[in-house]
């Protein structure tokens, strides 16, 4: 019989049935977990379709073509002779393979058994797909702390209700939304997962755990640079356990494991080489790899010898110890071998530091800080139930709720610097806050006192019945308007692929803007696939992965006077840039003019970028004033300045300009400035041929002339050419006028 | 001939045999003969270049006001550079306060230098580096208090760095050359710009030195060996605080709300306390969802705390409080109270982002 009704009127069920139904209540909450992590992140897929956004993706999907086509080896050895032309790029030795890897071990496999689903599918769907194998890591690790947290009747409510948070969490969506194709869309599984080992490692201070954590470290090293949180978190949560006192041999075993095993795997990747004995970021795990050693060392003589002993042992050693370290501080500080007290080791705690000295940080938009507002965008109510969830590690201070203690605070505050790292403090956001809602759910979502027969007096139980349906109905409305706030932040804000954009007609209907496809499509099609295309670096990626075609610069920005060549090129006069051009083996020059539709991410709006680089290496022949008007405004229009006028990007941009118009004035949409119809008919090129514009004129393709046969300068072949055109006009003027007046007579 | 042709050639003579001695110092580059020659020079002109020197003692800016601007300004003897700024964070100008210590610690380190060439040999040295446009005199003004030097100068904005030749600053609405701020100004980045003005000057004296903060390091010190004492001779207590969970729990807890509600922020960009609106009223929360103000972080983190006080209420009013009715209204109070204060919360919210479609309830 698998179930009875007894004595007392209770359904008595068979164990066997009972765990049998719980598994499948499991399993029925994580594929629903799963399906509200996917079906979150498809909004770009079905309102556009399923393409690869943004810039760098782009890369990423460019490799994994090569790496499914090629062999592992031929990868790591990849030289890429179509960007940075004519330099190249070892790009095998300059990424980080694991995301590409990935996506080629699935593309395999899913062949192997007989699904042929295209690479670009793969590398689109890849992200929400870890996204929920991202809830499941965080189920595991939630149910880990659970363990050790006081008071969590159900440790597994808080462990699903922290994979429910992370599956939609936005801050941790923004990164992994179906398309954005990154290493960051599966770095933060890899996080999750190496965290879960390490929790596991120390609880049970297993080898076997402590290499899974190495190994899955190694896997995020080879997918993600901000592998290094992991590099310092680990150290750092060992240290504060030694300082609390709580050495153990099960710490010892976990951390050394890790240490080596992690350390010699993660130099296998070429990227990294060398680095985790070299650089300062990997200090910390050495030192605390040699603290525990001293440690182990004391632990045991203290064991051997007697406590007077021992205390001046210690005492002895402590000072050597100390004067010995001072020294070596100071000898390879003068030797050279180390600068500990440079800028960077400044700009690690003081942030304006950073700001001033560090430009680069300064100016890239993901290194803002963070406004209270973004915080409560990317995580809604999690923002203040993660202090509770703190506050409930704290209550019984286990080794593994430490860990949890000092990832929050420090996640909370490389959050608070930059608003890139939200996805990090993301997981352990939404563990404290499954945590704290385990807890409330324990509490008082557990009916079962009142509604049993046992009933106490009936005041107090009309009171606690209140009381549990008070808390439980909040609770469920939070619960229910977070999920409304994270659909609609998903739909609202993350889910654009930036390559195609969406816009709204005057009527209120959409329109789809499909210039940038349009255009690399072209290019594609019709031009020899051996051409150059210079572009500025913001679209080499997209150039090389939508066109397959020659580039200059890319975003990997590895050589800043290739990008100032270009930004030179683009800034200065048709003569100097056409000598430039030619020297590069230019073809074709790609620019992005939003002009005449109003996109304001458009090349002339980066001009003073370009000018910029440009005249860091050629200081006397760029001049970013000469691009002002003298009153200091930067103005594209009649009045602009002569340098601006004759400069080649401003000249490839409103080449022509004046026939969208018709009859009338031209404007420039962007920057909200009108040209004469007079002066924009007379912008012309003489070194380059428009051969494309794309239907909204986004983005411009022009061809470099080939030189004269004669030898001619190529400008002043176009200035006579005008002249001769005037002349010509005029005299056909002059030679028709007297035939109409005569046929008016 | 006239007598007054006369003593004019004669002048023109002395000049001249001056000049060719001066020639012929240079030509032998004899130190001390062209020093005394120079020290002659000086001596020809005014002396007010060290006058001012001597009064800034050891400032390591001059800072220009009402008061002083027309002694300062109206020379003939250096030529003088003026950052012009508004410290006050209610004009909330970022590039100033960014760009306020790169130029102070340019000009500490130029008048280090000027003392040091002027203490390390007699002391009339200042006065040989008096050529035209060689000397210059490094200064700052502020809003608070220069109300009219600012009519004066003419400025509408800030920050501005404007340039005086000798003689120039009479007329003070009409500098020389102005500075072009790239928000990357850094020491070196200004002293640059002043060397390209000083064809005379000696370049050493605009070498960035950068002084260990001498005050900074002793007070650190001494704070340091204080603690140490203390832990040693009282370890007992120490040890208990610092093994103070309490403790330990609410500064985590601070910690954690500070950065979640944006404290960084404000630290990083040196925000406002508080905005203006179109009547010049005062507001609080910026309209922006990128941005925000001082105010908005000590609101919301007060928020946050509340709403985390409340919760551990409802999490331990089970364990911690046994009368039944007591409890109730605990659950009850904290519950309420949540509700509201999140329902502020997104109020406070979609009022920064005003495409946001959801509110709480009665708020």
């Amino acid at each position: 019989m698998l179930c009875t009704v007894d004595k007392e009127g209770y359904i008595r069920v068979d164990g066997r049935l009972l765990a049998a139904f719980k598994i499948l209540l499991k399993t029925a909450i994580f594929v629903s977990i799963s399906f509200a992590a996917v079906s979150s992140r498809l909004f770009s897929v079905i309102r556009f379709e399923s393409i690869i956004h943004e810039f760098d993706p782009w890369f990423n999907y460019r490799a994994t073509k090569y790496l499914v086509t090629h062999s592992f080896y031929k990868f790591l050895n990849w030289f890429d002779d179509k960007t940075w032309y004519p330099l190249g790029r070892v790009t095998g030795g300059t990424l980080y393979p694991g995301l590409m890897v990935t996506s080629s071990v699935l593309y395999h496999l899913l062949h192997k058994f007989g699904l042929p689903i295209d690479v670009r599918n793969i590398c689109v769907l890849l992200a929400p797909a870890f996204s929920s194998v991202t809830a499941l890591a965080t189920y595991l690790l939630t149910l880990e702390i659970s363990d050790t947290v006081k008071g969590l009747r159900f440790k597994k409510t808080a462990a699903f209700f922290s994979a429910l948070f992370m599956a939609i969490v936005p801050g941790y969506i923004s990164r992994s939304v179906a398309g954005s194709y990154d290493n960051e869309a599966i770095a933060i599984t890899l996080l999750m997962l190496t965290f879960y080992f390490w929790i596991k490692a120390v609880r049970h201070g297993s080898v076997f755990y402590a290499s899974l954590t190495a190994l899955s470290y190694f896997y995020m090293v080879s997918a993600w640079g901000g592998y290094v949180f992991i590099t310092n978190m680990i150290p750092l949560h060992v240290f504060i356990l030694v300082l609390m006192g709580r050495f153990s041999y099960k710490l010892y075993t976990s951390y050394c494991t890790w240490y080596v095993l992690g350390t010699v795997m993660s130099m296998q990747i070429p990227f990294v080489g060398f680095l985790p004995i070299r650089s300062n970021d990997h200090m910390a795990s050495l030192g605390i790899f040699g603290l525990l050693q001293l440690v182990l060392v004391a632990n045991y003589l203290k064991r051997v010898l007697t406590a007077e002993k021992f205390h001046r042992l210690m005492i002895a050693s402590g000072f050597l110890v100390f004067t010995l370290g001072i020294a070596a501080i100071v000898v390879a500080t003068k030797v050279g071998l180390i600068a500990p007290w440079t800028g960077r080791f400044y700009s690690l705690w003081d942030t304006s530091y950073a700001k001033i000295h560090i430009p680069i940080i300064a100016s890239v938009s993901e290194h803002q800080p963070t406004p209270w507002a973004s915080f409560f965008f990317d995580m809604n109510f999690l923002v203040w139930l993660f202090p509770v969830g703190v506050f409930l590690c704290f209550q019984d201070l286990s080794n593994e709720s430490v860990f949890i203690i000092i990832y929050s605070v420090l996640a909370s505050y490389f959050a608070g610097v930059m608003i890139r790292l939200m996805l990090t403090l993301s997981p352990v956001v939404c563990i404290c806050a499954g945590l704290c809602l385990g807890r409330i759910c324990g509490i008082y979502m557990d009916f079962r006192d009142e509604i049993s027969a046992k009933a106490q007096k009936s005041a107090s139980r009309v009171f606690s019945l209140v009381s549990k349906l008070l808390v439980s109905a909040s609770v469920i409305f939070y619960l229910y308007y977070y999920v409304q706030h994270c659909t609609w932040v998903t739909s609202n804000a993350y889910s654009s692929p930036s390559v195609v954009l969406a816009s709204k007609l005057p009527d209120g209907s959409n329109t789809i803007i499909d210039d940038f496809r349009e255009a690399y499509y072209w290019l594609r099609m019709n031009t020899a696939e051996d051409s150059k295309v210079m572009a500025w670096w913001d679209y080499g990626y997209q150039i090389g992965g939508m066109a397959n075609r020659t580039t200059f610069v890319d975003n990997n920005t590895w050589n800043n006077t290739h990008i100032a060549t270009v930004g030179k090129a683009m800034s200065v006069g048709e003569r100097e840039s056409e000598v430039i051009m030619r020297r590069l083996g230019v073809d074709y020059v790609l620019i992005i003019f939003g002009g005449l539709i109003g996109y304001s991410g458009d090349d002339l709006n980066k001009f003073l970028w370009m000018i910029r680089i440009a005249h860091g290496i050629w200081p006397d022949e760029v001049d970013e004033t000469k691009f002002f008007t003298r009153d200091g405004n930067y103005r594209v229009d009649d009045l602009a300045s002569q340098t601006m006028k004759d400069s080649l990007m401003y000249k490839m941009s409103y080449y022509r300009l004046s026939e969208a118009f018709g009859g009338s004035d031209p404007v420039d949409r962007v920057r909200r400035q009108r040209l004469s119809r007079p002066y924009a008919e007379s912008i012309h090129l003489d070194v380059l041929d428009e051969v494309f514009t794309s239907e909204n004129w986004i983005v411009r393709i022009y061809k470099l002339k080939d030189p004269d046969n004669f030898g001619r300068d190529l400008v002043s072949i176009g200035e006579e050419n005008l002249a001769g055109k005037s002349r010509r006009a005029l005299r056909k003027l002059t030679r028709t006028k007297p035939d109409t007046q005569l046929n008016l007579l | 001939m006239h007598p007054k042709v006369r003593s004019h050639s004669k002048l023109k003579l002395t000049i001249f045999l001056f000049h060719l001695w001066l020639l012929w110092n240079l030509f032998m580059m004899k130190g001390i003969q062209l020093f005394i020659a120079l020290l002659f020079l000086g001596v020809c002109h005014a002396t007010k270049f060290g006058d001012v020197v001597e009064s800034l003692g050891s400032n390591s800016i001059i800072r220009i006001n009402d008061k002083n601007y027309k002694g300062l300004m109206n020379n003939e003897d250096y030529s003088i550079i003026i950052f012009i700024t508004a410290s006050d964070p209610r004009i909330g100008c970022t590039l100033c306060s960014l760009a306020m210590p790169q130029y102070e610690q340019m000009a500490s380190s130029y008048y280090e230098n000027l003392r040091n060439t002027y203490n390390s040999t007699e002391n009339s040295r200042v006065r040989t580096l008096e050529e035209d446009g060689a000397n210059f005199i490094i200064a700052y003004a502020d809003l608070a208090g220069s109300k009219k030097l600012y009519e004066k100068l003419g400025v509408t904005s800030v920050p501005k760095v404007f340039f005086y030749k000798p003689g120039r600053g009479v007329d003070m609405s009409q500098p020389t050359d102005e500075y072009r701020f790239s928000g990357q100004e850094t020491p070196q980045v200004f002293s640059d710009w002043i060397v390209k003005h000083s064809e005379f000057s000696n370049k050493d004296l605009f070498k960035i030195v950068e002084k260990p903060n001498y005050q900074v390091i002793v007070r650190n010190m001494a704070i340091t060996l204080f603690l140490l004492v203390v832990a040693y001779k009282k370890f007992d207590k120490v040890s208990v605080i610092i093994a103070n969970k309490r403790i330990w729990r609410a500064l985590c807890l601070i910690l954690i709300i500070l950065f979640c509600s944006g404290y960084m922020y404000n630290r990083i960009r040196g925000t406002a306390f508080t905005g203006e609106g179109p009547h010049k009223e005062v507001i609080y929360f910026s309209p922006s969802q990128q941005s925000q103000y001082g105010a908005e972080t000590q609101i919301i983190s007060v928020v946050y705390a509340l709403l985390v006080v409340c919760f551990v209420v409802l999490m331990d009013s089970a364990s911690k409080i046994s009368d039944q009715k007591l409890r109730f209204f605990a659950v009850l109070a904290s519950s309420l109270v949540a509700y509201i204060l999140y329902g502020y919360v997104v109020a406070c919210f979609k009022q920064k982002s005003s495409m946001y479609p959801f509110k709480l309830g009665i708020l």
